[in-house]
């Protein structure tokens, strides 16, 4: 039983059990994050943003995507990060259960494509606002990019 | 006409036009031997409808004809026979008549003698020439010599003039026979000598027929006889016949180019080629504000206007009213009721309201087939009607309107309703359900199983609504555009569909409106009038405070205001400064919860808006219901009118804030709760509204007056093997009119039961009216009598809140004398004085108690809302904790002088007040403070056990000036 499934995983490592996967990465607080590269629609240039009174603050406002109406979310106040949120963010435009969001961010990053065997799990000790949103960690280089899951945002927001 | 709408007939004509045209490029096709079974079909089907349609609106002659073409076409379409040039022509020939006939009808609403007359000879000739060519062709098709031996024959037997010219001719032949008959006006050349000539011929000898093509092909075909005397007939026209033509061709022009078909794709490039001008458009207008010379910004100012315009009108061509597919039912419904001899009415309501393009065409099936549905299932037939006591007409109503960002499409009949026995039954039968499972089940439920696939409640399956599409499709299809469905149905007096359609790119008429420097979109249907008060140097025409909140008179009557930069948090509210404002904007809308005045910065203009959702994320906003792009490219959000009066209702703010004023630094300090408190609305028999706090009810029941007894003075029934006192609510406040309550003639009276101090009471009142939310504090200072809490605001009116405990102890007291009312305070230990102070006032005492902070646990909202505003009111500061737990929490690692006592409620989920008291006692920083305990339950062994846990005071619930009391020798304040 033992030597069949070791031979199985192996088999599967070798046909390329090991994906590769990109990732679009971005910078908010100076901090690298990524999103499934098939989760993101597109990414647009800072755009005039509708308030919305009364709404939770990390809901920045709302954005005219080319006659779509889009729900811009702000991820400094999302993830209650500290450091002031320049004023002009770009828009990272993700599909979601159907719909458009908007994740607001600092600086657009690179695609990177990386193995889907080479993460490591988030550690415990980051703190629980960013940690529900977050899948897994890389080490690229330098870097460390947390991967940040779409759906978990969109769950977490409207439950 | 028989009485149908001219929606109707239109339709009919609009419908069947196309079809003829449609028949006539199929039968092009046909001709030039290029077309597939399918195309036969087509061309069968298509005068099927129109022999149909027309017959239903009771154009015999078109139907007549339309029958003998499609008897004609019968054996083609089945491949018996092969479509000679001469059935072509023939059919050709029929086609251009049933044009004609058209042209009447849309003219004089008739398909006009002359045509008639015509149509006489053509009929049996087409009859004739079917069932010869059925007789002839099936001769051919033995031996294979096949298509064109017939054609020859044909040819020759039948004609050799016109129909030569234009089958031979490559170009479709419908063209060219009405180029032939075109030609035929002396002023034109005559490209087809042969055909104008045979039209010419052919009118000669029926003067009074009309000289269409139509005319022309049927005539030569069936002159047949006359031979080569039609080669040559000459080529003159009667004018007659050309102005006949004629004029129905001008109408063509004039009539029908208001409408011209467009492919959809066409329009959805338009729509998006528009909103890149647009972005094109903002570019040029920043542009030209950078001071590049008037002629420039003029022009830019030009092009603004002219792509907003263009804009406009691109959204509004996808919009289509829904009437559009709701008018075809009449004819579904009509020849549904007579082929089932059912006698029904449609009616149609909300025809006008538009939905986009692609979604009317989305619910046009699903509809059919409810109506469908309804026709034949839902509603009896006219005996069975008469038996069960109902008109023998039916009705299948069909309404469509806007709702809550939606357009709501019902489909209702008045028929025999669904059976639950009969649903039940088949659904066991095809194992969806079991025998249990459906015991169990709601009626709602067991009604929502016909939307389960594959389940069809017939009995037998008629071919009018049984084709194979159940319930199930209609409802995918519904959720497939992101609709909804829902049915009610009661058994033997009909049942209602409601079909949800998102409004997504629905149009509404709305006004645009600014406010806190954000532009705001409002539903003009909701707007009822609009009102501009410029405050004059008297200072008249203007808004008044009433209790704090503003209001204005309008034309007499007392309109409720909202702020809106108040109401979505703009600005703080202050209505003070409404009224300063020297000019105020007021949108009278109208809500559910009736009508009151939006006060707004600036009216800005009236637009056609497309609404679009909002995301998932902001459905919890009740005071949006969308948003839309406006002209600019900008997104605007769309208020929604009822959530916009709830969330006004919500803030309340003018109570609170006076409380927080007096409880001075607390109100920095204390968080602030804000959550929605039950009332139980009474109607006492006297004018006013009043009610009690849900929390402190335990029952509501209903006596006979005839079994209340009097035990001395006090009235009781008999209640639960004991005897509830009842207590006369109206009388005992002393109300004014208070004797005549319950003095009319009802024989049964209201009671609301509740408990003190371990006994029932039974608080009479005239009516028990509702239970209401209501989010407001208690504003106390409005109480003028003991017995009233104070008072709240709830919508546009106040409500009175009842101190059902007060009431019920001074009705005791009054009965049985001061001395002997029942303890309700209990001191277990002493603690050491905070302050030892003498107060020389009030007022002194007040600000003694400010510098003291209580931390009150208490899980009832009204209680927590309650005696938080009662202690702040006497001066202290009040953190207020919705359990023992986050008491707890809140307690952790304060220090000493933090909290200077706990007020706590015994029953709380999590950790409850004797749980609570017990971890204080253990904890260091804490272990000394003072807890007192709020309760309704005072029972010896809550007593015993309140001791032991280590409560310093044990009192009752409710009574606010014993608390105080306790709290002020607790604290050592005494009064001089």
């Amino acid at each position: 039983m033992e030597a069949q499934t070791s031979t199985k995983s192996g088999v599967s490592k070798e046909s390329g059990g090991s994906r590769r996967i990109q990732y679009s990465t971005f910078y908010v607080a100076k901090r690298l994050y990524g999103i499934d590269v098939t989760r993101v629609q597109e990414v647009v240039r800072p755009m005039t943003t509708t308030k919305i009174p009364l709404a939770e603050q990390f809901v920045h406002g709302l954005i005219n995507l080319r006659g779509q109406v889009v729900t811009a979310l702000s991820l400094h106040d999302l993830f209650s990060l500290k450091d002031k949120a320049p004023a002009e963010l770009m828009n990272v435009i993700c599909k979601a259960d159907g719909a458009l969001i908007s994740l607001l961010v600092d600086e657009i990053g690179d695609v990177v494509e990386l193995d889907s065997d080479d993460f490591e799990q988030t550690p415990h000790t980051i703190p629980e606002g960013v940690r529900r949103f977050m899948t897994r960690v890389y080490k690229v280089g330098d870097n460390l990019l947390s991967i940040l899951d779409v759906d978990k945002i969109f769950q977490a927001l409207n439950g | 006409m028989q009485g149908l709408p001219k929606e109707a007939l239109d339709e009919y004509i609009g419908e069947t036009r196309e079809m003829c045209e449609r028949v006539s490029i199929n039968l092009g096709l046909v001709e030039k031997k290029e077309h597939d079974d399918e195309t036969l079909n087509s061309i069968y089907r298509d005068m099927h409808s129109i022999k149909g349609s027309s017959y239903l609106f009771g154009f015999k002659h078109i139907g007549e004809l339309a029958h003998a073409m499609e008897t004609v076409l019968d054996p083609i379409r089945h491949k018996s026979v092969v479509a000679s040039s001469a059935i072509i022509d023939a059919l050709y020939g029929g086609l251009d008549l049933i044009t004609k006939m058209m042209e009447s009808i849309v003219a004089s609403g008739e398909e006009g003698a002359a045509n008639a007359s015509n149509l006489s000879k053509i009929v049996p000739r087409i009859a004739d020439l079917s069932a010869a060519s059925l007789g002839a062709d099936l001769r051919v098709l033995n031996d294979h010599s096949g298509v064109a031996e017939s054609h020859d024959q044909w040819r020759q037997s039948v004609t050799d003039d016109s129909t030569n010219s234009a089958s031979k001719n490559p170009v479709p032949d419908i063209v060219k026979i009405v180029a032939a008959a075109n030609a035929a006006h002396p002023a034109a050349p005559k490209p087809t000598p042969a055909a104008t000539e045979s039209v010419a011929e052919t009118s000669e000898k029926v003067p009074d027929r009309l000289t269409a093509p139509a005319a022309a092909a049927s005539g030569s075909v069936t002159d047949n006889g006359s031979g080569s005397g039609n080669d040559r007939g000459g080529a003159k026209m009667s004018e007659e016949a050309v102005e006949k033509r004629e004029s129905p061709a001008k109408e063509d022009h004039g009539g029908d180019a208001s409408t011209i078909r467009i492919q959809v794709s066409l329009l959805d490039n338009l729509m998006n080629l528009v909103g890149e001008l647009v972005l094109v458009r903002n570019q040029v207008l920043q542009f030209s504000g950078k001071g590049v010379g008037e002629d420039f910004q003029k022009l830019s100012q030009r092009l603004n206007i002219v792509t907003s315009e263009l804009q406009n009108d691109v959204m509004k061509t996808r919009m289509q009213p829904v009437g559009t597919i709701l008018t075809k039912f009449h004819r579904v419904v009509r020849d549904m009721s007579r082929d089932l001899s059912k006698k029904i009415e449609l009616k149609l309501e909300g025809t006008e309201t538009e939905l986009d393009k692609t979604l009317v065409e989305a619910v046009k099936d699903p509809l059919t087939h409810l109506v469908r549905n309804s026709v034949d299932h839902g509603l009896e037939k006219p005996e069975d009607r008469r038996k069960a006591g109902k008109a023998e007409t039916g009705t299948v109503l069909i309404r469509s309107y806007h709702e809550g960002g939606q357009v709501i499409i019902e489909i209702s009949d008045d028929g025999r309703g669904l059976s639950r026995e009969k649903i039940g039954k088949k659904a066991v039968q095809k194992g969806l359900m079991t025998e249990e499972q459906l015991a169990k089940m709601s009626e709602r439920d067991v009604q929502a199983l016909i939307f389960a696939p594959g389940f069809s409640t017939a009995e037998k399956v008629s071919n009018i609504s049984g084709r194979g599409v159940g319930m199930d499709v209609v409802k995918t299809n519904i959720e497939r555009i992101g609709g909804s469905i829902d049915l009610q149905s009661t058994l033997g007096s009909g049942t209602t569909v409601r079909l949800k359609i998102p409004l997504t790119l629905a149009i509404i008429p709305a006004l645009v409106i600014k406010s806190g420097g954000s532009r705001f979109a409002i539903p003009q249907v909701k707007v009822v009038e609009l009102v501009r008060l410029e405050r004059d140097k008297k200072g008249s025409a203007r808004i008044e405070l009433l209790q704090g909140r503003p209001v204005y008179r309008l034309r007499g009557a007392l309109l409720p205001l909202v702020d809106l930069c108040a109401a979505l948090k703009l600005a703080p509210d202050s209505p003070d400064d409404l009224i300063l404002k020297p000019i105020n904007n007021i949108i009278v809308l109208s809500s559910e919860a009736g009508m009151f005045g939006l006060v707004v910065d600036e009216i800005v203009d009236s637009a056609d808006i497309v609404v679009k959702p909002l995301s998932q994320l902001l459905k919890n906003l009740s005071a949006y219901s969308g948003a839309t792009i406006m002209g600019d490219g900008t997104v605007v959000l769309i208020l929604d009118v009822h959530g916009l009066s709830m969330a006004a209702d919500l803030n309340g703010a003018t109570s609170e804030d006076r409380h927080n004023q007096r409880a001075a630094a607390a109100a920095t300090q204390s968080r602030s709760i804000q959550d929605t408190a039950e009332y139980l609305m009474v109607d006492l028999g006297v004018p006013g509204r009043y009610a009690i706090p849900l929390c402190l009810v335990n029952r509501l029941e209903e006596f006979d007056k005839k079994s209340i007894e009097l035990a001395g003075e006090q009235r009781v029934v008999r209640y639960r093997d004991a005897l509830l006192p009842l207590i006369t609510v109206a009388r005992q406040l002393g109300l004014p009119g208070a004797d005549k309550v319950n003095s009319d003639g009802a024989d049964r009276v209201s009671v609301v039961v509740m408990s003190k101090m371990n006994r029932l009471f039974g608080l009479e009142v005239k009516n028990i009216v509702d239970v209401v939310q209501i989010d407001s504090n208690i504003d106390s200072d409005l109480r003028d009598r003991p017995g009233i809490l104070g008072s709240v605001i709830r919508g546009k009116e106040v409500v009175v809140i009842l101190d059902a405990f007060k009431i019920v102890e001074e009705s005791v007291a009054k009965l049985s004398g001061a001395n002997s009312a029942p303890q309700t305070a209990f001191k277990f230990r002493d603690t050491k004085p905070l302050l030892s102070v003498v107060a020389k006032s009030e007022s002194d005492a007040r600000s003694m108690r400010g510098k003291i902070r209580i931390l009150l646990a208490e899980d009832t909202a009204f209680f927590r809302r309650h005696v938080k505003a009662f202690l702040e009111s006497a001066g202290y500061q009040v953190v207020a904790v919705v359990n023992g737990e986050e008491a707890l929490k809140t307690l952790d690692g304060v220090g000493p002088s933090d909290f200077a006592m706990v007020v706590t409620d015994i029953e709380m989920p999590l950790v409850d007040g004797f749980d609570l008291v017990k971890r204080i006692r253990a904890t260091a920083n804490v272990g000394s403070l003072p807890v007192i305990a709020l309760t309704t339950r005072i029972r010896k062994v809550d007593l015993d056990r309140g001791a032991e846990a280590g409560f310093t005071a044990y009192l009752e619930k409710f009574n606010g000036d014993i608390l105080l009391q306790h709290m002020d020798r607790i604290f050592g304040v005494t009064a001089a």
